[in-house]
Order: C-alpha cells, then sequence, then structure tokens
C-alpha cells in the first residue's frame, strides 16, 4: 500500500472516531500499520494470533474506546472463535480491516484459497462487509463501518482490495 | 508466604480448591473490574463475590486477552483475569502480548489444577513439565509467581494489589485442586452481563461505551 494510501486511511479512521488498533504481519498493509503506530491518537497493540486480537478489542470497546484490527486475509480465518465465542456472543462491535488476498489479480498460489472463502465465511458469521477498491472510498466506507458498529454492537468488515493494497 | 517463584507441587488433594480460592481473595477486591473463565470459575466467583463489575464465563483462552483490552482503554482501573490453565495453554502467546504492552492495573490469575476439569477431567500440560509462571517470566512478565495454599492465594494477591511501582502486568498461578463444589444456580447470559458491566464502566468512570449511531449523521 502506497505510503499516501496509508495515511488516507488513517485519517479516515480517525475521522471516524477509531482510536484502538491491533494489528498482525500483513504484508500488503504494513505501511498503514506503521503509520497507525505512529500516530498518537491510537493505541495500538501488536498480538501474537487475531483471535486474541479480536479479544484484546472488545475488551478496549467494553473500555470506551472504538476498536480496530488491521490484518491479513487469513487473519480473518484464525480470529473465527474469539468473534463468534466473544464478540457475537456478547454483542461486541470490532472492525475488521483486512487484506483480499485471492482475489483476481492474485499473483501468490498460497494466498489464492483463503481470499475465496473470504466471503462466504464473513456471510457465515453474518459480518456485514464492504470491498473497497478505491482509496477515495475509504473514508465514506469506514464513517458507515463505525456507524454499523453503534447501531449493531456487531462486529463489521470493511476489506481493502488488491488495487489499493497491491500497489 | 506461600509463594515461590520454582515449579510448584503437582496439584492435587492437598492444594485448596478454587472456589476456597476465590472466597479467600474475595475480600481484597473494591472496584476492580473482573472477566471470568467459563464453567464453574465463573458461579464461584459470582458466589464469592457477585457484582455489577464482573464480567462472567469469556470463552476459554480469551479471558486474558479481553482484560488486557480493557487494562489498556482503562489504565488507571484494575482489572483482574480470573483465568485456568486450559484456557491460557489455548493462547500462550498472550502472555507475551501482555509482557510487551504494559499494563501494571493488569493482573491475571490463573487457577491450575492441570487438568480440563469441566470437561472430563484431561490432563493438560501441567499436569505434565509445564510450568505456567515460568512460562510468563520467559514471556517477559517479571512479576510473575506460583503458590498452592489460601494463604499464600491472598497474601500474593495482596502483595500485587500494593505494589504501585510494577512497571506491567501480574501473573498468580494458583494451583488448585480439580475438585468442584456443587454447580451453582445458572447466572444471567452474557448479553445481559455485558450490558450490566458496561453500565458499570459508564457510571464509575464517567465515560460513555454504548452510543447512539450519530457518527456523520446529517440531521
Amino acid at each position: 500500500m502506497r505510503e499516501e494510501h496509508a495515511r488516507a486511511v488513517v485519517s479516515a479512521l480517525h475521522e471516524a472516531g477509531f482510536d484502538f488498533a491491533v494489528t498482525l504481519p500483513a504484508t500488503q498493509v504494513h505501511t498503514l500499520q506503521s503509520a497507525l503506530a505512529r500516530d498518537p491518537a491510537f493505541v495500538t497493540v501488536s498480538a501474537a494470533n487475531e483471535g486474541e486480537g479480536a479479544a484484546i478489542c472488545a475488551g478496549a470497546w467494553m473500555g470506551g474506546r472504538t476498536p480496530c484490527m488491521v490484518i491479513e486475509t487469513s487473519g480473518i480465518l484464525v480470529a473465527t472463535y474469539a468473534l463468534l465465542r466473544c464478540h457475537a456472543t456478547f454483542g461486541i462491535p470490532t472492525l475488521l480491516l483486512s487484506t483480499y488476498r485471492g482475489e483476481l489479480g492474485e499473483q501468490e498460489w498460497y494466498a489464492v484459497q483463503t481470499g475465496a472463502a473470504l466471503a462466504d465465511l464473513l456471510h457465515a458469521m453474518r459480518i456485514p462487509s464492504r470491498i473497497v477498491h478505491d482509496p477515495a472510498d475509504a473514508p465514506a466506507t469506514l464513517l458507515e463501518a463505525r456507524r454499523s458498529m453503534d447501531a449493531s454492537l456487531y462486529p463489521v468488515s470493511v476489506v481493502l482490495g488488491g488495487r489499493i493494497t497491491r500497489t | 508466604m506461600g509463594v515461590r517463584r520454582q515449579r510448584a507441587a503437582d496439584s492435587g488433594p492437598t492444594c485448596p480448591r478454587r472456589d476456597a480460592c476465590l472466597r479467600e481473595i474475595a475480600p481484597l477486591f473494591t472496584d476492580e473490574l473482573v472477566v471470568t473463565n467459563v464453567a464453574r470459575t465463573a458461579f464461584e466467583w459470582h458466589m464469592a463475590h457477585p457484582g455489577e463489575g464482573n464480567l462472567y464465563t469469556m470463552g476459554m483462552g480469551l479471558v486474558t486477552p479481553v482484560a488486557l483490552g480493557l487494562a489498556l482503554a482503562l489504565p488507571r482501573r484494575r482489572v483482574v483475569a480470573l483465568d485456568g490453565d486450559g484456557g491460557i495453554l489455548l493462547n500462550l502467546g498472550v502472555l507475551a502480548t501482555v509482557a510487551n504492552h504494559p499494563a501494571p492495573n493488569l493482573v491475571s490469575i490463573i487457577f491450575d489444577n492441570e487438568s480440563y476439569a469441566s470437561t472430563g477431567g484431561l490432563p493438560t500440560a501441567t499436569a505434565g513439565r509445564t510450568d505456567l509462571a515460568a512460562v510468563a517470566r520467559a514471556a517477559g512478565i517479571e512479576s510473575a509467581w506460583t503458590t498452592d495454599t489460601l494463604e499464600g492465594t491472598r497474601a500474593a494477591l495482596a502483595g500485587i494489589f500494593a505494589d504501585e511501582d510494577r512497571a506491567g502486568a501480574a501473573v498468580l498461578v494458583v494451583k488448585v485442586s480439580p475438585e468442584t463444589p456443587p454447580v451453582a444456580p445458572k447466572l444471567m447470559d452474557g448479553r445481559e452481563n455485558k450490558y450490566r458491566f458496561v453500565r458499570h464502566i459508564e457510571a464509575t468512570e464517567g465515560i460513555t461505551v454504548l452510543r447512539p449511531s450519530v457518527v456523520g449523521r446529517r440531521e
């Protein structure tokens, strides 16, 4: 992800009221994660796996923060247990801001299958999701994600498409 | 005071029951936020110290991470995780995360009965060679202790609560017997518990958590 796009997404997250971010390794958004870590407006946590990260976000939300988790596509798979056993069970929102490995244009064989399962997996967990292909759409989408979090008390997903993250 | 940093004795009939430990430490609690493990830990804590600041029955492997999130969001509020050996073993990585994100207001109490007691009693790794306090210290948590007596549990937790100079979280492993009391009455479900817990945080911290969906609304 280009630096200017990363800065734009951080600015959009801030504008939408997010102030707590859990990050895990994600090649395509490392510039975004670095920008978040540098921004004093965010408490950033580097977790050991995405299930743990989701649980940390849940605790942060109950403590008054507005959390997001910035992760690789495969991280959604890792986080499923926490998202269902914690967030869905108790009614706790968190933004899942992920990459979209495996979508059209993917060049790595090992990333194809996780991306192929992403939409159905989110649907099975009843997590609303939108794919963003144009950086200009990020601010409005993140604002809508925040509105849905407050209204539903449930996780929401914003997927950053490859046209944003691969460049 | 019955607290040691070395490998503890095996859990067994000589170790106290978890419910007795919870009753022993309950008088030490004032306005802490408490996140409990699944199954009988939740019921036993509810019997020992009922209150709006308790979030019961968090899933295995999620207790200490949820407590860490709370502690980081509310750095002036003491947060206690009532975790278990099975739960911590499900996600040992959280000990490294706790070590690297200083939260001196976080205390994780790990009741170690060396078994998955509530699901039939299969042994956990702590019945073998694994020492959770040693794992915590190796992960970078300097204040990690083991005790296997009632008196030691109370003294250790009192010491942790009194230590205002600690740079990071504390972990207290309490060796307990797998024996449990009869099952207590069922608690409220998780959603009611969450609302009450969050409303308690709002009232005592002076913050708003449950907000109407008004961000960016024009009218």
